[in-house]
């Protein structure tokens, strides 16, 4: 069942960071006119229609993550790390824990600043949090197959 | 009152209230994975209950604090104001950030 629930995490984690990373592309680097390359078309997307995808594909990720997965890994996998002096891959999956709880707060106003007219600021701070989402999405998703990993790497 | 005014306070709320608490570790209970059984306030590690987790405990604190604050400040303040605080919660996200860091360095450095 831990294998299961960890590759549907993983896959959900996919899915939201491929989301994201278009959605960041397209609000940073939009293609000029005449681009038609592989890079342009992938930042050429309608980022806004990301938003409610991005916003359900997180909260799914992260219950599974923080609710069904991290409570095993507490008692199994951290103790074992621990016991092998790992502290930066504990450290690590800490700094996950907080920074993935940062990004789940932050969807709601992620949510808001994508719904309103940008006014006030709001067209950067779209920008921004869109981001922040996609870093910390891309830093969880590494730190996690880092985890998954450690004994494969011999780390 | 309108809902979408309450929520950029949520979320600047939340992350306050969230990083203080984990700062402070002021869980209102704790859980014990090994036996799926909570306990009251910031419970030991034992070995009979094996490691307590106080996670779930300061996202309880975070959730019950913004959710109310969130409605009452939405309620009171301008739609403006709102936008403005929306455009603020990026960056103070990125300050939360930063003090995680801080926070969790001593697992990095030795």
């Amino acid at each position: 069942m831990d294998t299961f629930l960890l590759m549907v995490h993983g896959i959900l984690a996919v899915f939201l960071l491929g989301a994201l990373t278009h959605q960041a592309f397209a609000v940073w680097w939009k293609p000029a006119g005449g681009d038609q390359n592989f890079f342009a078309n992938y930042r050429a997307v309608r980022a806004e229609r990301y938003v409610n995808t991005v916003i359900i594909l997180y909260v799914l990720t992260y219950l599974v993550g923080g609710f069904l997965l991290y409570p095993e890994y507490r008692y199994i996998v951290r103790p074992v790390l621990e016991q092998l002096r790992r502290n930066s891959i504990v450290g690590s999956f800490e700094l996950k824990e907080h920074f993935m709880t940062v990004g789940v707060a932050l969807l709601p106003v992620y949510w808001y600043l994508w719904k309103q007219p940008p006014a006030f600021g709001a067209a950067t701070a779209r920008k921004l949090v869109t981001l922040i989402l996609a870093l910390l999405v891309w830093y969880g998703f590494i730190v996690g197959h880092l985890v998954n990993n450690t004994r494969g790497f011999g780390l | 009152m309108s809902l979408t005014r309450a929520i950029p306070v949520f979320s600047v709320v939340f992350l306050i209230v969230y990083a203080t608490v984990m700062y402070f570790n002021l869980a209102p209970f704790s859980y014990y994975p090994l036996v799926g059984q909570f306990a009251g306030g910031v419970a030991p590690t034992t070995p009979a209950l094996g490691p307590a987790m106080y996670w779930y405990g300061w996202l309880a604190v975070a959730l019950v604090i913004a959710v109310p604050v969130a409605a009452i400040v939405g309620f009171a303040t301008s739609e403006n104001a709102m936008s403005r605080l929306a455009s603020v919660a990026p960056w103070l996200a990125i300050l939360v950030v930063a003090f995680f860091l801080w926070v969790l360095r001593s697992w990095f450095i030795h």
